[in-house]
């Protein structure tokens, strides 16, 4: 699959990155606000470079799986629509999604 | 830190070009302008006056306390300036592995939690420090009430919180617990 824009890019790999087991929501960023922006329209969670993406997820939390691995797996299935550029993965915040949400 | 920004330089590279052009004019005596007329031009007479008998002073091995203060000081501040400049910036982020980052605020919210699952704790915060090799050194605070054996708690909250940050697969490479002994009156959670 191969998007248009990097709008449509960021859209793409956004959806394909909440499909990851323990991707609780696209993150939105700390400081500035992780978004591809177009002509009237933005996608928040994904930002696409000239050379590098950079995927913000917030993490389900208990997933069973740890940070790196979660994120490895968000990497391989951003990779996969990335267009040869490099993937970096920022995981923004867990979630507590299971019984410890008191 | 990068303290020259682009502002900051375009400020400069404008002014070396009007510098520049009238260097040129100057030099080849365009339009009528001469390197003798410009101190005149200027009314730089004044100002060269103070800076030759400065100049001077310097030469002649008398300088006065203040020229020798201020040089120290200006010496100072540039080393300063250019150690700022030269080092690389600190990591706002905790590098987890390649291409691989979290958060600070993650961080701290999993080391809290960890914190505050040690069932003497009554207040818990934590410092993130992020380290340019990866990972990160982590400072938490707890409160307990009085009397609590405090050695023990400091144990049992490392404890917690290097098991958490191994469970969710965050490097800490220096783990500090800080305890305190507080009223829980004053406490500003609920007290269990």
């Amino acid at each position: 699959m191969s998007a248009e824009s990097p709008l449509q890019l960021a859209r793409a790999i956004g959806e394909a990155v909440l499909g990851v087991p323990g991707v609780y929501s696209l993150g939105t960023g700390r400081y500035a606000e992780a978004a591809t922006y177009g002509p009237g329209e933005k996608f928040v969670g994904v930002v696409v470079g000239d050379d590098a993406i950079e995927v913000h997820v917030v993490a389900a939390y208990p997933s069973g799986t740890p940070i790196p691995e979660l994120a490895s797996r968000v990497r391989e299935r951003a990779t996969r629509l990335a267009r040869s550029k490099q993937v970096n993965v920022v995981v923004d915040d867990l979630m507590v999604t299971a019984d410890e949400a008191v | 830190m990068r303290l020259f920004n682009r502002i900051l330089v375009t400020l400069l590279l404008v002014a070396w070009l009007i510098i520049g052009i009238f260097g040129v004019l100057y030099a080849f005596r365009w339009l009528g302008y001469s390197i003798y007329d410009f101190p005149g031009q200027v009314r730089a007479s004044s100002f060269y006056r103070g800076t030759v008998a400065w100049v001077r002073s310097i030469d002649a091995g008398t300088p006065g306390p203040w020229t020798v203060i201020i040089c120290v000081a200006l010496i100072i501040l540039g080393l300063l300036l250019l150690y700022l400049e030269l080092w690389p910036r600190r990591p706002d982020r905790v590098r987890l592995g390649e291409g691989t980052w979290a958060t600070r605020r993650l961080v701290a919210a999993e080391a809290v939690s960890a914190a505050s699952e040690q069932p003497d704790v009554l207040v818990a915060s934590a410092r993130v420090k992020p380290l340019r090799r990866g990972g990160a050194k982590l400072g938490v605070s707890v409160s307990a009430r009085r009397g609590t054996d405090l050695a023990a708690l400091r144990q049992g909250v490392q404890e917690g919180v290097r098991d958490r940050m191994e469970a969710v697969g965050i490097p800490i490479s220096g783990l500090k617990v800080r305890t305190t002994q507080v009223d829980p009156r004053r406490a500003e959670v609920r007290v269990r």
